[in-house]
């Protein structure tokens, strides 16, 4: 590693680096060009970036700055090592420059430090340049923060802005440089207020959300189930959808419903939360129908048995055909959804009325999402959908792709594996980055139709 | 033949947003499963594609091959060589699963039992997925074998799926169809084949008539993997989404196209396959043409196969092709001699195992053609290829005309040239543009500079394989990355008479030093005024 400064200035090496830069000290490789500075200035960074390319590119002529994508991570300093860990496993879909402002309320002074590091992926190719700043600040720079960070972005090229520990003051400052936010709609106690503010943010830029990219494999599964032409005539009588998700990730299941009612045309219905599960209907548009079977399928309502029980991931085989079986989806006999405990008995009844009325003219959709206390990473573990009254259908998340199980009108039962390898978190992150230099169109509606969806209080 | 769905179906509103479109269940069928593109290749891509989701929900792999051997041992071979050659390390749970049932059916191609076998083998596969599976055959063999293989599936019935429609051409009523019937209806069975597609225009055309009189046109997908690089689709976005090149892009201003694919590898061991075909079959005839289209065509009405295949017709059919007293002013050939590269000593094509003695194959071949338009007519248009030279590189180089008058003074102006863009395929993808610039100091002295873009610079995406999109886009019916039957023998109608005129030359050939620039006599058949770009 080299070290450039002015000596003019307080030089800190990377072994008597600041606390926090110590920290950070994932975000450097072996061969990297490394320049750092106490008290330093917006300015002396930006002249020391330009300062390493020069020297990179006298070192190694087949070199090129990448420049693809700026992230601006504004962190808490005592996690800053473990956000720039999370950042070193991104696989290949390292932002082209990364500012990373370490903070910590009690800080007076701005240090810095700033890197480059080349990957040449093949012998012969230009390597690909990325850079690094990293900025130690206090609360007296929060004022002026968009000041500090403005000149230390490449200009013309996508900003992406992240705040994992949720500055809302740093995020306001930053927005007007971005034009893009990563959030992670699960990482908020109430996933109502999660989804809200994500809509509001949806009002002034892209958001990529990671609890939307999370459900991404089992959108595409549930894409390609109705692909086939005839069963697209199937999308019309879907009557119940059942998910199963992480404890923490009812904002991930709210989205994927979200979004089937925003692509189906189904007016949401506000959820209730009542025994852990979070239930109720949507109805469809003028127009569609369960498939003309009313009588009967309110019938088979009564008694469904669709997708693997809320809270017990079953792996494949006889135990989770037993599951299956044992498996009850949408309303639950003497808890309806939708019905606060603080309504009367009366209107209760009206309401069942009505709502059996529109569930025998097949214009709702029952939904039922679950907490699944067996799994262990953020997201999904089951999606389940009836289709009017005889078909079911169910994608159950496992080692190596997802299970899915199809129950024909006809009684006959088919399990296999959609396979799929699991991305991870890091992976997970990596595809944020990726998604910034995208615009998927259908996030927004779906995510209008989660927050109508999502319950009061919901976690 | 595959019968055509007629009935308008309504979209699936849930595909909007999604980056990967559905694929539908299927069954591919690998012809010549145990040879090199396989291994290389097919299977690496397979695995990359479970790896990531992208294949059909319900997927089998059938490989067909000589050697008599169980399922079991093929499956291990699978492993092996996504093991060796996948891009990515497998995921043990992903890998498990995608070759978990595997199967072989070993037999010559010309064994009508191999396709009563493999018949069976694709029924057993229908009946554990419950429903009838689109067929996908991959001809991965010699090619004297595609139409031995394609005749035999057609033979054995292995082709026939798609045809539950009614006599109007509508589908059966939904709700009175049973459930197979309906899934029959929706599946198809497709055939891939590999180039080299026929060695000879009356080759390829009676080729295409074999196939056709087995596969509809639309269910035939004749690759051409350069096709499927991102780089080359990137073209069309370069020419078709940026509106600065559209007014630049013609004969007023254009002065000469260059396309070199140049290769500093020998022949590695396929001699056999090579000496028979030689630089003009094996790059020129398919993947440089395929360039030229897409640097000629003008811009398609949309994106569909038909649309931006028809653009790539009217370009090959206005290529003069040569009469024979033409070849000489217009087409060169060499052969690489003994010399060196990255500093060790390389023997001679001659010299190469398994090439004939006193062989008249051609390892490097350039071509000067003329697009016979509105649009290019009179701006040559240089193609060359060869083994053995300096490095390698595929890329396109537009040369722009001069500036009509230069008011500098003439000691500053000695460096102008003129503008040029490249666009590099492999390796380092991106563009370039050559530009005047000048020197920095008191004096207005001229010299040209790059401004360079990567494409790797730009976007946090890798590349998929070629192959991972093609074969995806092959099993979704999507045709527009395949060249189509009258493209193929279009572009053979050009190349047809080079090679018959050179056959009928014989040799010896001119030859070049390994790991140089290429031989002197391709210079001969530049215009005045043009050279060709150091490699």
């Amino acid at each position: 590693m080299s070290a450039l400064g002015r000596p003019s200035r307080e030089r800190a090496d990377v072994g008597e680096a600041p606390e926090a830069i110590a920290a950070a000290e994932g975000l450097l490789e072996e061969g990297d060009s490394v320049w750092s500075e106490a008290d330093t200035t917006p300015s002396a960074i930006e002249a020391a970036l330009r300062e390493l390319l020069v020297e990179r590119h006298a070192q190694q002529g087949s070199v090129a700055p990448a420049r693809a994508l700026n992230l601006i991570a504004f962190v808490d300093e005592q996690w800053a090592g473990e956000i720039a860990n999370r950042m070193r496993n991104v696989g290949p879909y390292h932002a082209s420059r990364l500012v990373m402002l370490s903070y910590n309320p009690d800080r007076q002074r701005m240090d810095a430090r700033a890197s480059i590091s080349s990957h040449q992926r093949k012998r012969g190719e230009i390597a690909l340049l990325r850079e690094s700043v990293l900025v130690e600040i206090g609360e007296e720079h929060l004022r002026d923060l968009h000041k500090i960070v403005d000149p230390l972005v490449v200009r013309d090229i996508p900003t992406l802005l992240w705040s994992p520990h949720h500055h809302e003051e740093a995020v306001e400052a930053l927005l007007p440089l971005a034009q893009s936010i990563l959030i992670d709609s699960i990482d908020e106690r109430d996933c109502r207020q999660a989804l809200s503010s994500a809509v509001k943010l949806t009002e002034e830029v892209c958001v990529v959300d990671l609890a939307w990219l999370r459900s991404a494999p089992w959108r595409e599964r549930l894409a390609g189930a109705f692909q086939p032409p005839l069963m697209r005539e199937d999308l019309l009588s879907i009557s119940e959808v059942h998910v199963t998700h992480h404890p923490d990730s009812a904002a991930a299941a709210l989205l994927l419903v979200g979004w089937l009612c925003a692509r189906l045309r189904w007016q949401p219905q506000r959820l209730a939360e009542a025994a852990g599960a979070i239930s109720g209907f949507a109805t469809k548009a003028d127009g569609q129908d369960s498939g003309g079977q009313g009588d009967e399928r309110s019938q088979d309502l009564k008694r469904s048995q669709v997708g693997p029980r809320p809270g017990k991931r079953a792996g494949a085989g006889h135990e989770r055909s037993q599951d299956l079986e044992r498996s009850q989806v949408g309303p639950r006999p003497g808890k309806r959804a939708g019905a606060g405990h603080e309504r009367s008995q009366d209107l209760e009844r009206s309401q069942d009325l009505e709502r059996s009325q529109e569930i025998e003219g097949g214009r709702q959709v029952a939904i039922e999402l679950a907490a699944d206390r067996s799994l262990n990473v953020p997201g999904l573990a089951s999606v389940a959908l009836r289709i009017g009254s005889d078909r079911r259908m169910s994608f159950e998340r496992a080692d190596g792709g997802l299970i899915t199980h199809r129950v024909d009108p006809n009684g006959q039962e088919r399990t296999w594996k959609i396979l799929g390898a699991s991305r991870q978190e890091r992976g997970i992150l990596g595809e944020g980055m990726r998604q910034a230099l995208l615009r998927d169109r259908s996030y927004r509606p779906a995510l209008q139709a989660a927050c109508q969806l999502a319950p009061r209080r919901a976690r | 033949m595959n019968a055509v769905i007629q009935q308008a179906v309504p979209q699936n509103p849930l595909i909007e947003g999604l980056e990967r479109l559905p694929v539908p269940p299927t069954t591919l069928v690998i012809f010549g499963a145990t040879g090199d593109l396989a291994r290389r290749k097919l299977l690496p891509a397979l695995y990359n594609l479970a790896h990531e989701g992208g294949l059909p929900e319900i997927f089998h792999l059938v490989g067909v091959s000589r050697r008599e051997k169980p399922h079991e041992h093929y499956r291990e071979e699978c492993e092996q060589a996504i093991r060796r050659f996948s891009r990515r390390k497998p995921d043990e749970a992903v890998l498990s699963g995608l070759l978990q049932d595997v199967r072989y059916v070993p037999g010559v191609f010309d064994d009508e039992a191999v396709y009563a076998q493999l018949a069976k083998v694709l029924s057993e596969l229908e009946r554990i997925a419950g429903q009838p599976l689109s067929r996908l055959f991959y001809l991965s063999t010699a090619p004297s074998f595609f139409p031995t293989i394609v005749e035999a599936l057609g033979r054995q019935g292995l082709t026939a799926l798609t045809t539950q429609t009614g006599a109007d051409g509508a589908r059966p009523n939904r709700a009175a169809a049973p459930s197979h019937a309906r899934e029959r209806e929706e599946a198809t069975c497709r055939v891939v084949i590999e180039k080299p597609f026929g060695s000879s225009l009356s080759e390829a055309i009676s080729l295409n008539e074999r196939v056709l009189s087995v596969f509809d046109e639309s269910a035939v997908f004749r690759i051409d993997h350069y096709l499927g690089k991102e780089t080359v689709q990137n073209l069309m976005a370069l020419r078709f989404a940026n509106g600065m090149f559209e007014p630049l892009w013609n004969r007023n201003y254009i002065d000469s196209v260059q396309i070199t694919a140049a290769e500093d590898i020998g022949i590695e061991g396929r001699a056999g396959y090579y000496d028979r075909a030689g630089a003009l079959r094996d790059l020129i005839q398919n993947h440089m043409l395929q360039l030229l289209c897409h640097i000629a065509m003008e811009p398609p009405a949309s994106f569909t196969a038909d649309e931006v295949r028809n653009e790539k017709v009217k370009v090959l059919r206005a290529i003069h092709a040569p009469k024979p007293s033409e070849v000489e002013q217009m087409a060169r050939r060499a052969q690489y001699a003994a010399g060196h590269l990255g500093g060790d000593g390389v023997i001679g094509y001659l010299e190469e195992e398994g090439v004939r003695e006193g062989s008249a194959t051609e390892t490097f071949a350039a071509l000067r053609l003329e697009v016979d338009n509105w649009r290019w007519a009179g701006v040559p248009f240089y193609l060359r290829a060869g083994k053995r030279l300096a490095r390698k590189v595929t890329e396109i180089a537009v040369t722009l005309k001069p500036v009509p008058h230069v008011a500098f003074s003439e000691e500053g102006a000695r460096e102008i040239k003129p503008n040029q863009l490249v666009l590099t395929v492999q390796p380092n993808e991106g563009v370039s543009l050559q530009l005047g610039a000048k020197v920095p100091g008191p004096r207005m002295t001229i010299r040209p500079v790059n401004m360079e873009f990567l494409y790797g610079t730009s976007f946090l995406s890798q590349s998929p394989e070629a192959y991972e999109r093609l074969i995806v886009d092959a099993m979704r019916g999507d045709a527009t990355l395949f060249t189509r039957n009258d493209e193929v023998e279009a572009q053979w109608r050009i190349c047809d008479p080079i090679i018959t005129a050179w056959e009928q030359a014989g040799g010896p050939l001119p030859s070049y030093p390994a790991g140089s620039e290429g031989p002197a006599e391709a210079n001969e058949i530049l215009l005045k005024g043009d050279e060709w770009r150091a490699i």
